[in-house]
């Protein structure tokens, strides 16, 4: 039995794991017991994801389509495909006809040489990641202080904050390790606030429980901003700025007490240390930035913390390698032309010059069939992307698309080309978590049947481009990483061995100085129920997987855990509706519809409705639209309306 | 077995319960013997610098200061991932075992609390007339070799509260007990002699220097312990149903449910059974180690979940663990050999000394209430 020390694929808390292995597959898991963040614990997931990587239900050998089935055939006919697709789109329409997605999932090494691949070979900018779908991942500059002004607290310090403000999180099941701290600073004493329209685990520790409507979390957000600068006298201007959001017109909106949103402002004001954790339920809204610019600003004027949870492995390290069509890697935008030459310099190939589009931009070309291929690597977005039917459509408009990934994935049933990749467990590489932390990730295993890892596959068809491309090896890249991008310099395979765990590149803990822009106007969200669809519907997990279930549907262990998929009702509703638990019920939205049985559920708001992100036969994004924040141009899906009729 | 003629010419008697002493250096050249013949596995230094046990290469892996491993001995028996057999999947059923090695392996240095966690798992794998013959496939074919601990290797260690450690009177193969610069090897059963025999070290019959010495580690030993857990009162708790239900909805809202306290224990042996298919010709059908704290464990087919919410599943661990008709059951065993491997697994409070002492001053339910 071999075992090796790695960093856990399930997550982006990034804990400690160590992987063993016999015969060729992986027997077991174990925690870190000196792990810095991780210290010994790993959630559900890390303890059973091991059995995605076992699983035979890998895709086995590149398979292409040929007729409307797939074929197997060796690497070098599907390569040779893959670059004739390629290079056939690049003739005609050039490299803005092209579109690629990173991978939240793969390496920063395997990232950075997918960017590089797609900006120097493939002539395209048009790069992003799926982050955007639950997480709050930078696209525009006003937000550098989460990755610069160290905003961010430790993971390892999360337990001793006194006040915690939860707000638009599921935290014990997006990052459970992250959420258990906030659990052992409840057991230490700290205050917990927590508003989210229905109550989520750790809601019975909390101090003040506001179960707010849908889309009114800007509002509340800027209320409690204007409580807070109520005796600031140097801040008059501000808080006049903020006349609208008094008690009736928050008590209005939100259907809260403003009491307690008093509770909670005068906790904020304590000089103690304080913590504002969002999450997904915020970032899937179409007021994000402003959101966002109520958050920094309260936690400037108490000098809180902020915490944005992520949810996927190396989300952050994506960000932070480039996987975006505006920025080079380290958040540096293309068009600085400094740091787009010294980029030049070292590939001595060119950039091309434009912002390219990002992924909704993508999908909406695609349908206008401006955008004619795609290379998607290590995410579903059949799945994951808002508004499922849109999605699946401009899929089927593209002339070629590539597909890059462990499982046959709905996003790979609509490929010309499927390429198997291998797992984390599969490679050498690192991640960053979602505290920058920069962490490695060390094989265990071959790749399984004829998978190859992401790093070797991009080189591949690098190679059909390119006469001699450099060898290259993860070491090798991250070298050339850390000479490109100022957060990671110095960091060097040698380095991440001895200081096990330990580099983090950004600072932590530390304070905000701006002020962001206010908004005067109510933001009203379009999507208010009305008499057609009087009902809000909120979609959140309820299991320990990802949006799409990609990894945990070809476990034993974390399979069985998805939910059978239900819609959950208040008893008052349900009374109204004339439902029973149990009953079937047809969602019906704008978008789509879903039948799913009825389950009573007395602590969500009534006048809402909550169907699990992700279940067996489905997902909640066939419901919700999608409509984009002007400012950060991703989109906003919260508040979807719908209305509820019998099956 | 009872003597044993040594290099030195001398004859050293092997009879069991005998007390011999070698140097370090001894010890590996029988080590080195042994694994011409044997597998041994033994403790090893990760590259974060704790200890992690693996079967060696070679004694050179070896990591002689090292404390305990997180990751439980039973997975020497009892692995997390298991193939069970195979079976075709045209045609008539046919099902074809898969081998089991029949190599024997040496488990050296395993602490009291996973030895004594050995006993219960052999006596659950052949109780109730059925012998699991994966388990005892390699059981049967292993000798163990526990290391005393002269000071608790984790903080979080607790086995003077449940007769589990830190030295052992019987259940071990060999026990070994570090003097400082030498070892006294108590020899236990047959499979001992087996090791010692085909170690071919220079062997001494302890004197009574040393034996004075082992007493007096022993008794240092347990002056070290830092955590307590008290049995006593939670059993008598638990097994009268008297703890209050607010105590368990604290515990159900704190647990994320991720189940380490159960595959961490070397006292729990519970496991899911699942297909797959291997290739177009043959299914395997294989185990892994599954948790009560699963909101899938007692899924039922038709949805329906009777332990749905966290904190049915906590309660019912307890009760599980911590009541009398366990020990009735269990040859008067606790559910509990106090190896702290679950006050270091659970990120959020829930290990069994927390859950003793939680009951026993907050959720007592007092005579008349």
């Amino acid at each position: 039995m071999k075992y090796v020390l790695s960093t856990c694929g399930g997550c982006g808390s990034g804990c400690g794991i160590l992987l063993y292995e016999e015969s060729g597959r992986i027997k077991g898991v174990s925690p870190v017991r000196i792990h810095p963040t991780s210290k010994g614990n790993l959630c559900f997931k890390g303890w059973n994801i091991y059995q995605s990587v076992n699983s035979n239900e890998r895709i086995k050998k590149p398979l292409l389509k040929k007729n409307g089935t797939f074929k197997e055939v060796t690497w070098e006919v599907a390569i040779d495909s893959v670059v004739r697709g390629l290079k056939k789109v690049l003739e005609k329409e050039g490299g803005k006809g092209i579109g690629v997605i990173g991978s939240q999932n793969i390496t920063n090494e395997e990232n950075y040489m997918l960017m590089k691949f797609a900006r120097s070979v493939l002539r395209t900018n048009n790069i992003d990641n799926c982050g955007v779908f639950q997480c709050f991942s930078i696209q525009n500059q006003p937000y550098n202080v989460f990755y610069e002004g160290s905003i961010y607290s430790s993971i390892e310090k999360l337990k001793e904050n006194d006040i915690i403000l939860l707000i638009g999180s599921e935290i014990a099941k997006e990052n459970p390790i992250i959420g258990t701290r906030v659990l052992q600073a409840i057991r230490r004493g700290a205050e917990i606030y927590l508003i989210n329209p229905r109550k989520v685990q750790y809601g019975l520790f909390s101090n003040v429980y506001l179960q707010n409507m849908p889309g009114s979390e800007v509002s509340i957000l800027n209320g409690i901003l204007r409580l807070i600068l109520e005796d600031r006298k140097r801040e008059k201007k501000l808080y006049d700025s903020l006349n609208l959001y008094n008690q009736d017109f928050i008590e209005g909106v939100s259907g809260i007490d403003y009491e307690d949103l008093k509770k909670i402002a005068e906790g904020l004001k304590k000089k103690v240390r304080k913590l504002i954790i969002f999450s997904s339920g915020l970032v899937r809204s179409e007021f994000l930035s402003h959101a966002i610019n109520g958050i920094l600003n309260i936690a400037k004027f108490t000098g809180s913390k902020v915490y944005s949870l992520g949810g996927q492995n190396n989300f952050r390290g994506a960000v932070e390698m480039g996987i975006q069509p505006n920025t080079l890697t380290d958040y540096r935008l293309i068009n600085d032309t400094k740091v787009k030459k010294g980029f030049e310099k070292v590939w001595r190939r060119t950039i091309p010059n434009r912002a390219g589009l990002n992924v909704y931009e993508m999908l909406d070309e695609a349908l206008k069939f401006n955008l004619r291929c795609m290379y998607v690597v290590g995410e579903d977005i059949a799945v994951s992307a808002p508004d499922i039917n849109r999605t699946r459509n401009a899929l089927s408009n593209l002339d070629f698309l590539v597909v890059q990934d462990m499982f046959m994935t709905e996003t790979a049933k609509f490929a010309d080309v499927v390429l198997p990749a291998a797992s984390f467990a599969e490679k050498e590489g690192t991640f960053t978590n979602l505290e920058g932390r920069v962490q490695r990730v060390r094989k265990i295993i071959e790749p399984r049947f004829e998978s190859k890892s992401d790093l070797e596959i991009i080189s591949l068809l690098e190679k059909g481009f390119r006469k001699r491309p450099r060898p290259i090896s993860p070491p090798e890249i991250m070298k050339e990483i850390a000479s490109l991008t100022p957060h990671y310099k110095g960091i060097s395979y040698d380095k991440l061995d001895k200081e096990f765990g330990k580099i983090v590149n950004f600072p932590l803990d530390g304070k905000i100085s701006e002020t962001y822009p206010v908004e005067k106007r109510y933001l009203k969200t379009p999507e208010s129920p009305n008499v057609e669809y009087p009902y809000y519907l909120i979609s959140d997990r309820t299991s320990f997987c990802h949006n799409s279930a990609t990894l945990s549907k070809y476990s034993d262990i974390l399979g069985r855990e998805l939910s059978k998929g239900e819609v959950e009702l208040n008893p008052k509703d349900a009374r109204e509706l004339n439902f029973r638990a149990g009953q079937l019920a047809k969602i019906i939205s704008k978008n789509g519809e879903l039948t799913l049985p009825v389950k009573l559920n007395p602590d969500i708001l009534v006048g809402t409705v909550f169907i699990p992100l992700h279940f067996r036969t489905g997902n909640s994004n066939e419901l919700i639209g999608s409509k984009n924040d002007t400012k950060l141009k991703i989109a906003g899906w919260m508040s979807c309306i719908v209305r509820v009729e019998k099956a | 077995m009872d003597v044993l003629h040594c290099k030195s010419g001398e004859s050293v008697k092997m009879n069991l319960g005998e007390k011999i002493v070698l140097r370090r250096k001894d010890l590996v050249i029988a080590l080195n013997n042994v694994m011409k013949k044997m597998d041994v596995v033994a403790p090893t230094q990760g590259m974060e610098g704790d200890t992690h046990f693996k079967t060696i290469e070679s004694v050179d892996e070896i990591y002689w200061d090292y404390t305990h491993d997180l990751y439980p001995a039973k997975s020497f028996f009892f692995s997390q991932e298991e193939d069970l057999f195979k079976f075709n999947l045209k045609g008539a059923l046919k099902v074809e075992e898969i081998p089991a090695s029949k190599k024997k392996t040496v488990i050296f240095g395993i602490r009291s609390c996973d030895a004594k966690a050995l006993e219960y798992t052999d006596l659950f794998f052949s109780n109730y007339n059925y012998k699991d013959d994966y388990y005892f496939a390699k059981r049967d074919n292993s000798i163990i070799i526990s290391m005393a601990c002269v000071k608790p290797p984790f903080d979080s260690c607790f086995c003077i509260c449940t007769n589990s450690g830190p030295f052992m009177e019987n259940g071990y193969d060999l026990q070994i007990i570090d003097l400082g610069g030498k070892y006294l090897v108590e020899i236990g059963t047959n499979k001992g002699q087996d090791f010692l025999k085909t170690g071919k070290a220079k062997y001494v019959t302890a004197d009574k220097n040393e034996l004075s010495k082992v007493e007096e580690l022993k008794k240092k030993a347990d002056t070290y312990f830092e955590t307590v857990a008290y049995f006593a009162k939670a059993i008598i708790q638990v097994t009268s149903n008297k703890v209050k239900e607010e105590l368990w909805e604290d515990f159900g809202e704190a647990s994320i449910s991720c189940g380490a306290c159960t595959h961490l224990c070397p006292m729990c042996t519970c496991f899911d059974v699942y297909d797959w298919k291997e290739d177009g010709k043959y299914g395997v059908r294989s185990r892994c180690w599954d948790s009560c704290h699963f909101a899938g464990y007692t899924m039922e087919a038709s949805g329906h979940n009777p332990r749905g919410e966290a904190k049915e599943r906590v309660k019912r661990r307890c009760y599980h663990k911590l009541s009398y008709q366990y020990m009735k059951i269990n040859n008067n065993f606790h559910g509990c050999v106090g190896c702290g491997r679950c006050v270091i697994g659970c990120p959020v409070y829930l290990d069994i000394p927390t859950i003793l002492k939680r009951m026993r001053r907050e959720g007592l339910i007092e005579q008349g209430e």
